[in-house]
């Protein structure tokens, strides 16, 4: 009775939580069997019996902007996954937010001043 | 005090329940350069209230919270049972793999499954912060772990 109310209470809270993302949020997913899941805003959702991977980003939209409207998060990222079979071995994210992102991008082509932090994006 | 909070952990394990970083688990804290990792392992029930993993989970689970040695004092390394020391603190990546029945109610991720599922969460970065950071990490090879943070002009 306790872990029925429990998982109950648990299930409710993304209800409570719903809103729009205010996290960029980097994820890799591997189920194998039952998967039943929602999104944030729970306008959808889905139901997987069997074998699913999923790699998402979510990017928030409604940053305040300078000129004080609403504008997407300045992001720059670059994930490189490693995988064997179903598993998932390893990873190395890159990752820059807000004026970060935006001062990295300005200097994306001078590696003097980003000094390899985002080489993937070297030769593109 | 000190005897309740004994018999509450020696009543978990008994039960083979885990609540937070108390019960049936074991951990093992791995330095790695820049960062540290908490592989968290669980059998039976495990219910974890943390803001950025929590759940219940019925079944086995391995769970690594990778966190940044600037961000606090990083706990014993080696082996810990039954009280494991996990830091409140926001992990900078997670990765669960868990078999058996998990009820997900993260912000991101409000879900159930049945049978094994591995989520790793590469990064979750709050949309008012300005950061950069590269961090490797291998799921199975923690002491790997490297976590390096930048301003935007490759100040690091």
């Amino acid at each position: 009775m306790l872990t029925r109310s429990v998982m109950l209470a648990l299930l409710a809270l993304p209800g409570l939580a719903a809103c729009a993302p205010t996290q960029v949020y980097v994820v890799h997913r591997t189920v194998v069997g039952l998967d039943a899941a929602t999104n944030l805003q729970q306008t959808n959702g889905h139901i997987i019996l069997g074998y699913d991977r999923n790699f998402a980003t979510i990017v928030p939209k409604s940053v305040p902007a300078e000129n004080g409207g609403k504008e997407t998060m300045a992001v720059l990222s670059c994930s490189e996954l490693e995988v064997s079979g179903i598993y998932l071995t390893g990873f190395t994210e890159h990752l820059a937010t807000g004026q970060a992102a935006r001062d990295f991008a300005k200097n994306l082509g001078d590696d003097t001043k980003t000094k390899g932090f985002f080489s993937c994006f070297k030769g593109n | 005090m000190h005897s309740v909070s004994l018999g509450l952990v020696f009543l978990l394990v008994l039960t083979g329940c885990a609540f937070d970083n108390v019960g049936l688990l074991a951990a093992k804290v791995t330095p790695g350069d820049g960062a540290y990792v908490v592989d968290v392992y669980s059998i039976g029930a495990y219910l974890r209230t943390r803001p950025d993993d929590p759940g219940l989970l019925l079944g086995a689970s391995r769970r690594s919270y990778v966190f940044s040695t600037t961000d606090e004092t990083p706990p014993e390394p080696g082996w810990h049972y039954f009280f494991v020391p996990i830091p409140q603190k926001g992990t900078w990546t997670l990765d669960s793999r868990s078999f058996g029945v998990d009820v997900r109610a993260a912000v991101h991720d409000a879900g159930i499954s049945l049978g094994y599922q591995e989520t790793t969460i590469l990064a979750e970065v709050p949309d008012s912060q300005s950061t950069a950071f590269v961090l490797s990490y291998s799921p199975d090879n923690p002491a790997a772990a490297r976590l390096r943070l930048c301003d935007g002009e490759g100040r690091c």
